[in-house]
């Protein structure tokens, strides 16, 4: 092993080390959250780079994905007694299924047409959530009972919500770590660069992204069904509305898309700029930290377009194989 | 159904739409010269509102009066947008070009959480109150029709305003060398034509139709920092089915949105509604990307561009 | 190997391609020459899956591949490069060529290798790691010839890969040509410089506005008064007389 690589090894050894030991000495529930949810936007940044990132099919509808986990697992632990260990999985079959479709009627739009279809299928799915009262409860939402258990995968402390976060999130980012370095990742960037090329060197381009969606919006709905569990409420507004696919977005391209870490970094940098100014301002000033990241995200896209972890990686790790 | 109340839900249709046709006749605008989807466009419109609503408010304007204020306004508001944020975007990769307008998006609907707070303002004209009763018409075998006068107004203005824009677009100079380039970035730039002063005053123009139409609403609706998101998502129906780009189509769409709105309001119920009409816009999508009333295909087009050397 | 029976194609109105036949056979060089506009590069579209004909047959190897996607007919071993050059941008010249080697190879090592010996072969690997944007256009054409090439086709399209390059990087163009028909490789080479397209090409077939008017060997293509009437116009022919 070379220095460099030596040397990523050590820094990879000591981030995973921070981010699991560092919650122990958190005695605060308040920062405990601000991990969870680090770890939940992280993992969602990354799927959602998968299929806008890597295959540049800008999705403005990963809300209806991130909403069908959630829904999913919760329904059919309240419903049927299914454990949401189970549960979960069923919402990722179906939000993979549900992508799929997707894809096969969206893919032929190119740029601006896909983000207004998808756009508009989340929005579908969020009326849906609202309206179909019967299964949904609509905006008085679903609570689940607060009764700590393993199998029901409610946890008695912060601590272990925040672990099974961060197992999500170096779950998300070894399966990007692997997309990247096989060929589908190789395809779908392909694809992204530019598709005539692509297809005439014989990267069967449909199909590509359509593995990537599947992966994309299964692992959204993974992450919406912890999340679930993790609020023991949902409504629409909490799991299903539109600003969280926009929010998922912004994270991922201010930490740089296209990357590994990048969606992860974005996370880390925006969830405590939030924490930070609902602990200063509590509810003095709504929408500024809004503002804040809406200005981030113009002035990343004019000034670092390749996002804050993309300009540092070519800077200190330019050909690094593990900060891809 | 009975045959009047048949004709009172057109009518209402018809005039919701024109509402819809001149909102989004901007955004079509602005899409088909520089390729740009402002997502931007409702906060626009929210703005708009929220302009008359005070100069209601503390000034004691008319909001169709506030429009003298309003035009100029939002044309210069427009200008600015434009050299300040859309500039940077023509030609940069996809993800700038949808995220910029996205985070403006974002910035203006939480500036006027800021500063105006969530509340919804209305403002109500005496003049306006008591609805215009037409008919009945036994002839027709019709009785009597309530028409809305505020809405009436906003029809007629905005209708004749939209059909003014499109005479306009069709035979004013500026409209011709505005159209030329919309048709064709390469060989406009070869006649000479100043292109980026062209996407200046187009995404000037079209601010500034959102704009009047933001002052012919408030006597309709209630202002909200969010309600630019409520109209945006239907003006994206609106342009996608009439053809991206086209100005006709976006009048013809809006007119036929507002009727598809109130029939299956009426019909369904006001909350299943939109996703109606988000359904035919993934159909219309994917089906006729060039619009149901499109005079051409830009999907297609950009497809020919990509292979035709 | 490629049987091509009566395609055509139109754009609007206008016949593009009109009722076009001709054969290649295994391990040939054949010219296709044309003014501009005369339908080349369409025909390229319509052979590697890209344009549809609605009437005729293509025949590859023995198989119909008329109906194909540009990826389907790619992975038979029939390849295309753009005259407009299509490099994937953002990515080194390596990482193109990794991408043309992986839709045949097993692997990412494996492609990997190829990947270095077709830059070695195109004599590209000095600019391994230069992004695709940052070439100029010689390298944008020798790099559209590496991708395809790392696709290991039978019958490889080159079109205008010669064009616009300077004495020098011609001559290396040429030797390249030369040294992938020592490989084995059929080509089908679009060219409107007559002397270099006559100096490669066992045969030649000529175009002009979407009809093939001629074909046979460089002389006789070269000869013939339809060609020079293209190429030069009606009053050349006649001053000529
Ligand atoms: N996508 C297209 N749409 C319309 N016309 C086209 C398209 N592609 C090519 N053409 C027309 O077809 C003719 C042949 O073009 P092309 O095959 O590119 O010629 P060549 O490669 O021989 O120079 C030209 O007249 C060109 O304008
Ligand atoms: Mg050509």
């Amino acid at each position: 092993m070379n220095k460099g690589a030596k040397r990523d090894v050590l820094i990879l050894i000591a981030g995973v080390a921070f981010f699991a030991l560092l919650p122990l000495f958190v005695k605060n529930d308040f920062y405990l959250d601000g991990f969870i949810l680090i770890f939940v936007w992280g993992a969602f940044a990354g799927a959602w780079n998968i299929i806008s990132g890597y295959g540049g099919m800008v999705s403005l509808g990963h809300n209806a994905f991130f909403g069908i986990g959630a829904y999913t697992s919760t329904l059919l632990f309240l419903r049927q007694g299914v454990s949401p260990w189970v549960g979960m999985w069923a919402g990722a079959v179906i939000a993979a299924v549900i992508g799929v479709i997707l894809g096969v009627i969206c893919f032929r739009l190119r740029s601006h047409y896909f983000a207004l279809a998808t756009l508009a299928f989340g929005q579908v799915a969020s009326i849906l959530a609202l309206n179909w009262r019967g299964l949904t409860e609509g905006a008085e939402g679903l609570t689940l009972p607060i009764h700590p258990s393993f199998t029901k995968m409610i946890f008695a402390t912060k601590l272990g919500y925040v672990y099974m976060g961060l197992g999500l999130l170096i779950a998300v980012l070894l399966i990007t770590y692997f997309i990247e370095n096989s060929k589908l990742g190789y395809f779908l960037v392909a694809f992204r660069e530019n598709e005539d090329a692509a297809r005439a060197l014989g990267v069967r381009t449909g199909r590509v992204r359509l593995v990537a969606m599947a992966v994309s919006s299964a692992l959204s709905a993974l992450i919406g069904s912890f999340y679930a569990q993790y609020l023991l409420y949902i409504d629409p507004s909490s799991v299903i509305r539109l600003q969280i696919a926009v929010q998922v977005a912004l994270f991922a391209i201010v930490g740089g898309v296209g990357t590994v870490f990048g969606p992860f970094i974005g996370a880390l940098i925006f969830i405590p700029i939030t924490i930070f100014l609902r602990a200063k301002l509590g509810s003095a000033l709504p929408g500024l930290h809004m503002v804040i990241y809406g200005g981030i995200l113009i002035l990343v896209l004019f000034y670092m377009p390749k996002g804050i972890y993309g300009m540092l990686r070519e800077k200190y790790f330019p050909s690094s194989r593990i900060f891809k | 159904m009975s045959s009047t109340l048949f004709a009172q839900l057109v009518i209402s249709g018809i005039l919701l739409g024109g509402i819809y046709a001149l909102s989004s006749i901007g955004l079509t605008l602005i899409f088909g010269v520089m390729k740009i989807v402002n997502f931007a466009h409702g906060e626009f419109l929210m703005l708009a509102m929220y302009v008359s609503f005070w100069l209601f408010h503390s000034l004691h304007i008319d909001p169709y009066l506030s429009m003298v204020i309003s035009v100029p306004l939002f044309f210069v508001v427009g200008m600015l947008t434009y050299k300040i944020f859309i500039r940077k975007t023509i030609g940069a990769p996809i993800l700038a070009q949808i995220f910029v307008t996205v985070g403006l998006s974002i910035i203006i609907e939480n500036l006027a959480l800021l500063f105006w707070s969530a509340d919804f303002r209305t403002v109500s004209l005496a003049y306006l109150s008591k609805p215009l009763i037409v008919g009945p018409f036994p002839g027709l075998g019709l009785e009597e029709i309530i028409v809305n006068k505020a809405r009436f107004i906003a029809f007629f203005l905005g209708i004749s305003l939209s059909v003014a824009f499109y005479l306009f677009m069709k035979f004013s100079y500026l409209g011709k060398v505005i159209r030329a380039t919309s048709q064709d970035r390469t060989t406009a730039l070869l006649m000479g034509i100043n292109i980026d002063r062209v996407y200046t005053l187009s995404f000037a123009m079209g601010i500034l139709l959102v704009g009047i139409a933001g002052a012919l609403m408030i006597p309709i609706y209630t202002v909200h920092p969010f309600v630019g998101f409520e109209f945006v998502l239907i003006m994206f129906v609106v342009v996608v089915l009439g053809g991206m780009g086209s100005i006709m189509g976006a009048m013809i769409a809006g007119l036929f949105i507002g009727v598809v709105e109130v029939f299956s309001g009426f019909l369904i119920g006001p909350e299943s509604k939109q996703a109606i009409y988000f359904l035919v816009f993934i159909a219309v999508l994917v089906f006729r990307p060039s619009g149901l009333f499109g005079e051409k295909g830009e999907e297609e087009l950009e497809r020919i561009e990509a292979i035709g050397e | 190997m490629l049987e091509v029976r009566d395609i055509s194609k139109w754009f609007g109105g206008n016949p593009v391609l009109h009722d076009i036949t001709f054969r290649i056979e295994q391990g040939e060089v054949v010219g296709l020459i044309g003014p501009n506009g005369a339908g080349k590069t369409t025909l390229f579209n319509v052979l590697s899956g890209f344009y549809r004909s609605k009437t005729g047959a293509i025949r590859f190897k023995g198989e119909e591949i008329s109906r194909l996607n540009p990826e389907d007919i790619c992975r038979k071993g029939l390849c295309r490069t753009f005259q407009i050059t299509k490099p994937f941008s953002n990515l080194t010249v390596f990482n193109n060529v990794v991408i043309g080697a992986l839709s045949r190879e097993r692997g990412i090592r494996q492609a990997e290798k190829k990947a270095d010996e077709i830059l070695d072969l195109v004599e590209m690997t000095s600019k391994r790691d230069l992004p695709g944007r940052s070439l100029t256009i010689a390298d944008r054409k020798r790099l559209e010839v590496a991708r395809a090439l790392a696709t290991s086709p039978d019958l490889l399209l080159l079109d205008e890969v010669m064009a616009g390059l300077n004495p020098n990087e011609l001559k290396g163009m040429i030797d390249l040509v030369k040294r992938l028909t020592e490989l084995g490789i059929t080509l089908f080479v679009i060219e409107h410089i007559m002397t270099v397209i006559m100096g490669i090409s066992d045969r030649i077939i000529a175009l002009d506005h979407g009809e093939l008017i001629c074909e046979g060997p460089p002389k006789k293509v070269a000869d013939d008064p339809k060609v020079l009437k293209a190429y030069l116009g009606e009053d050349y022919v006649a001053a000529q007389g």
